[in-house]
């Protein structure tokens, strides 16, 4: 979300709102082996800096951007515990989970990236749009 | 004397002529070469720019986040916060 980083400081550093995101792949085979590592990375207590790195080094539909190759690459940056990174990634024990997510996603209606719910609501993406939002669903004294 | 001298010019001139084409020739390769690496070097820079930071080009380091703001699995900020924001993302 582009727009990530002024909610993050207006709402989130605040206490007022949280962010949860549910990563899904519509792009391609590498957009789904990001979604795994970024829960391999998940498994070190590391999701957010793995996603931070990966919205940092995208390289488009199709790009090999998100290659095994790469995505080692970017848990080395990280300094995770490499081999462990690895071996969650080789063994492809999250594929079911973002596929499942993937499919789920699709059943609530979502057929695009980003997507973005406040409070159960489906809201556009821009700026405007979230913290309007934001600032419905937070109660009267905030 | 002088008939002898007159060939051992024109001789001269065929070396010259020869030595010539040669140069030429080998300035002619030398340019190709050029071309070829040049190019050589355009297609690689592309294709490297072409897929991001990602690419084997030299990585792009976030900063972390400010110390303060929880970070659970898969949820950024506070778990009591009034306000819940779901996203759905596609990291590629």
């Amino acid at each position: 979300m582009s727009v990530l980083p002024t909610i993050e400081e207006e709402f989130m550093l605040t206490g007022k709102a949280k962010l949860q995101v549910r990563p899904i792949a519509f792009l391609g085979e590498n957009s789904g082996l990001a979604a795994q590592a970024a829960e391999c990375a998940n498994e070190q207590g590391s999701f957010w800096r793995f996603h931070d790195m990966l919205y940092a080094n995208q390289g488009g539909k199709g790009s090999d951007a998100f290659s095994r190759e790469h995505l080692q690459r970017f848990a080395v940056a990280l300094n995770l515990d490499t081999a462990a990174f690895a071996s969650c990634l080789g063994s492809g024990k999250y594929a079911s989970m973002v596929a499942d997510d993937t499919n789920a996603a699709q059943q609530r209606g979502v057929d695009s990236t980003p997507t973005v719910f406040v409070n159960g609501k489906e809201v556009g993406g821009s700026l405007e749009e979230v913290r309007a939002a934001i600032q419905e669903g937070l109660p009267p004294e905030s | 004397m002088a008939r002898g001298s007159g060939k051992g010019r024109r001789h001269g001139r065929r070396r010259d002529h020869g030595s010539e084409a040669r140069f030429r020739r080998y300035l002619i390769a030398v340019g190709v070469a050029a071309v070829v690496v040049a190019v050589v070097i355009v297609v690689a820079a592309l294709a490297r720019g072409g897929d991001g930071g990602g690419g084997g080009g030299p990585l792009v380091v976030p900063s972390p986040r400010p110390a303060g703001l929880a970070q659970e699995g898969h949820v950024l900020g506070s778990a009591s916060a009034p306000v819940t924001i779901i996203e759905y993302l596609d990291f590629q």
